[in-house]
């Protein structure tokens, strides 16, 4: 049976720019006022906001084993009060009395883990030179096929794209071998 | 840095590609050699990269929508529709301060005190706008004696039944909110609904009406985590039935409580109000 959110979902998998802003209008009101009635102001509220459906709740949406099985604010609302009582914590304001089953705080972590590990890579990518840089554009942000690389790069044959992913995802990893902030987090996860 | 044999291995594990054997002997080289687990790692890292862009590509959209909603949100719609009442009021508030001035200028030292005007400048009714406390509770299920929200037919009227008062609450008909709330009150039932929410919804009704007692009592109903503000408006009230000895005992307590939200204006009020000590 269809979830009475499950437009939503789909809204946020397809990042249809109006049901954002349908969500945005049908719960960061009470997203703010939950943040502000633990002492935060509105600005906070936005900014929890805009993280929880931007950073965490896309990718939760987007793991296979996805089910949604609570209303979508139920859902929102819980990882806006996980985010906010972590910023609570950074700014020393209070410890964190966890009521929230391990497993979702432990996902929500990983998460934001994940996010940082993949910013600091696409940083990486952006640095390595205008040749490497546009082929894992169009093969990883715009999801082309080695025949429509190979066509826009005027390559001849698929093999040569081949090569030169492989020759590109080298000087990557040695990039990102060469910088400490992600050995860290890398030893942090392992 | 490792070999070519070692990338293409890795390659190959990351497709899939390897037979049992080889599968077999590369798990015991991740587990005996962490130079080779570190690389494995990286690699797998890089493959998760197309998602990983679709996800930072939300982000920029997410970032995107917040900021169009701000540019869009000129100061007149930022504003809540009750406002005119509150400027209202700060404007009565600030006539009776310049007569205030001129009776003190006039008839010699003794402070000025003026509950309307404090009342006015510290309420923040404007933090409120709808009854969506009691939904977010529902929702959870915490005030719900062992029944699914989503799928009995009572709740649900009553549900509609509330955000029909939250919509009169929102179009500034506080007499017809106040009378549906109340009616709602006494006919719902109570092991349904959080009353908490309700009594706290409706203290706010009150506080628009100015029915001060009326408001101290519906406020004094609220539990959980509507108390702390409802100990606000609680003072607030008793500031307007001129009873500031219990107004600056709630404030006490609220100034007091660092997780208050309002610990700093009670502190600030405190040194408003006359010293009950």
């Amino acid at each position: 049976m269809a979830h009475p959110d499950d437009r939503l979902i789909e809204g946020i998998r397809q990042q249809d720019k109006a049901l954002i802003h349908e969500i945005y209008d049908l719960y960061q009101s009470r997203i703010i006022q939950m943040v502000q009635k633990k002492g935060g102001s509105a600005e906070d509220g936005e900014d929890v906001f805009q993280q929880a459906l931007g950073v965490v709740l896309f990718r939760m949406v987007q793991r296979p084993d996805f089910e949604l099985t609570s209303k979508l604010y139920t859902l929102l609302f819980s990882i806006c009060k996980r985010l906010w009582q972590r910023q609570s914590q950074k700014n020393r304001r209070e410890t964190i009395t966890d009521e929230m089953p391990e497993g979702f705080t432990n996902q929500i972590e990983q998460i934001l883990e994940d996010r940082e590990k993949a910013s600091l890579l696409w940083q990486h990518i952006d640095n390595l030179g205008n040749d490497c840089n546009r082929l894992f554009d169009m093969s990883f942000r715009q999801h082309m096929s080695d025949s429509e690389i190979s066509e826009e790069l005027g390559l001849q044959n698929k093999g040569s794209i081949r090569v030169k992913r492989t020759r590109c995802k080298k000087k990557l990893i040695a990039s990102l071998r060469s910088d400490p902030r992600y050995l860290e987090i890398l030893h942090q996860v392992a | 840095m490792i070999s070519d044999e070692q990338y293409i291995l890795i390659e190959r594990y990351l497709e899939g590609e390897l037979t049992e054997a080889e599968l077999a002997a590369f798990e015991l080289q991740v587990k005996e050699n962490p130079a080779f687990a570190q690389e494995v790692q990286i690699h797998q890292e890089i493959a998760k990269a197309p998602l990983e862009a679709d996800a930072l590509a939300f982000e920029v959209l997410v970032k995107e929508v917040a900021k169009e909603r701000k540019e869009q949100s000129s100061p007149s719609s930022v504003i809540k529709p009750i406002f005119p009442r509150l400027w209202i009021g700060v404007a009565a508030g600030i006539s009776l301060l310049l007569i205030g001035y001129f009776l003190w200028t006039m008839f010699g030292p003794s402070q000025v005190y003026s509950p309307d005007l404090l009342y006015a400048e510290y309420v923040g009714l404007e933090e409120q706008s709808n009854l969506l406390g009691y939904e977010e509770r529902q929702q959870r299920g915490t005030n719900i004696v062992g029944i699914d929200t989503t799928q009995t037919a009572e709740l649900l009227q009553y549900r509609d039944q509330l955000r029909q008062v939250d919509s009169l609450y929102q179009q500034q008909a506080y007499m017809e909110a106040k009378k549906q709330l109340e009616s709602f009150l006494e006919t719902a039932d109570p092991a349904l609904f959080s009353q908490s929410d309700v009594q706290f919804n409706l203290g706010l009704i009150y506080l628009y009406l100015e029915q001060w007692q009326a408001a101290a009592a519906a406020f004094k109903l609220v539990k959980g985590d509507s108390k702390q503000l409802a100990d606000w408006y609680t003072a607030m009230a008793f500031i307007r039935l001129n009873q500031e000895d219990n107004a600056v005992d709630i404030l006490r307590g609220i100034a007091e409580n660092s997780f208050h939200s309002k610990q700093q204006m009670a502190k600030e009020l405190l040194g408003k109000l006359p010293d009950f000590e």
